[in-house]
């Protein structure tokens, strides 16, 4: 028994007694985790600086001032908001109804030659209606181009202003989106307006 | 004007007043039923001996024809348009052409009121009105305050501006939107495509574009 003891003690010993560089990357591991601590002591503050508490101490006074400037603020930002909406007319990307039309050779010396075109690539038949043509889907068809499904017709208007529309297939109303829309839609689906000028 | 001169101009009158009433029965029979045609035909005699145009009362009536709408929605579109028409006449003046009284209606129709209407009368004396109120009524459709567009056009108005400086007032799309025709040698801009409609367009809601050119 006490041979035994002798042993365990003696391994014990021979143990302690072995160099600190024996134990692998012990070394490292310790240096690496001293210099990642030693790079970066501002983050440590900043860290800190955030997490800590602040008990921040205002008057009854103080505290509606402040209160009416951050009021000030966001109203401020609302305002601005409104101007950009509302700044002067030019700078709006408008559409206007009015077609700086050709004359139309012959016919009725008035009216002028104005050009409608719709992209429809899978409609089998595209039609102008409007009030110059008593809204009458038969009355002027629009012919497909080859490239892109562009539709298109050229028709002599007489000078004013015009509400028109296309029907696609022969069922579908849709107005123009390019042009200004009619104010009122009497019978639910929009028109649009196109403004024909004596002289352009 | 004498007795005799009024005689004569009523006798002159009444064969055209009848020619043009015919033809706007003869526009409508074939498209409205007997009773709607009746009661549009009332609303554009009456219309019309107030110095209201019949013209853009029977395209209304054939508008709602060719929707499909019902008798007195197509009767009471006509009677408001009449309405619009006879207060932008009003506003306007017996010397106000047809095309004027339109786009004065138009102008009415978008938000204006009848005052702006006769300012812009008043600013332009005796040059055509055409321009200055289609532009006001297309500002106001997109959106811009009424005051707001009645200041603009009454201001290029009372400056004597020529039509052209209308479309510019409108914007720098007005310059690209509305090009010339194949014979001023208009650039057309590249039309958007027309996309399947969804089931709820079906029938008559607008999803595709298309450009006057």
């Amino acid at each position: 028994m006490p041979d035994e003891l002798d042993s365990v003690l003696q391994r014990a010993v021979a143990a302690l007694r072995l160099p600190v560089g024996e134990f692998d990357g012990l070394d490292d591991r310790i240096m690496s985790a001293v210099r990642a601590e030693a790079a970066s002591p501002r983050q440590t503050h900043v860290r800190r600086w955030v997490a800590a508490r602040y008990t921040v101490r205002l008057s009854p006074l103080g505290a509606l001032a402040a209160a009416a400037g951050i009021a000030a603020v966001l109203l401020g930002g609302i305002w601005a908001g409104r101007r950009s909406a509302l700044s002067p007319l030019p700078d709006h990307d408008f559409a206007t109804s009015i077609a700086a039309a050709a004359p139309v050779a012959g016919g009725d010396a008035a009216a002028r030659s104005v050009r409608f075109e719709v992209a429809a690539p899978g409609a089998a038949q595209v039609a102008l209606v409007g009030d110059f043509n008593d809204w009458n889907p038969a009355a002027t068809p629009l012919r497909a181009s080859r490239q892109h499904g562009v539709w298109s017709v050229t028709v002599p208007i007489a000078p004013g202003r015009h509400e028109y529309a296309f029907v696609v297939d022969g069922e579908r109303w849709i107005p123009d989106p390019h042009a200004p829309r009619a104010a009122a839609a009497d019978f639910g689906s929009a028109n649009s307006v196109v403004t024909v000028t004596e002289r352009s | 004007m004498t007795r005799a001169a009024l005689l004569i101009a009523c006798v002159l009158a009444t064969p055209a007043a009848l020619t043009a009433q015919a033809g706007a029965q003869a526009r409508l029979a074939g498209r409205l039923d007997a009773g709607t045609a009746t009661v549009v035909s009332g609303v554009i005699d009456s219309a019309a001996a107030a110095g209201v145009p019949s013209d853009p009362l029977i395209a209304k009536a054939l508008e709602g024809a060719s929707k499909h709408a019902t008798s007195d929605r197509i009767a009471l579109a006509v009677r408001g348009l009449a309405a619009d028409l006879a207060a932008s006449r009003g506003a306007l003046g017996r010397s106000a052409s047809e095309a004027d009284v339109v786009a004065g209606a138009s102008a009415l129709r978008a938000g204006a009121s009848t005052t702006v209407l006769a300012q812009i009368r008043a600013a332009r004396g005796n040059a055509p009105l055409l321009v200055p109120l289609a532009t006001l009524a297309d500002l106001v459709s997109q959106g811009i305050p009424v005051d707001r567009a009645a200041a603009t056009v009454l201001g290029l108005a009372r400056a004597g501006a020529p039509d052209a400086e209308y479309r510019t007032a409108a914007g720098p799309a007005a310059r690209g939107a509305a090009t010339a025709g194949p014979d001023a040698g208009g650039r057309a801009a590249p039309p958007t495509p027309v996309t399947a409609p969804p089931p709820a367009a079906r029938g008559g809601r607008p999803t595709t574009p298309g450009r006057p050119r």
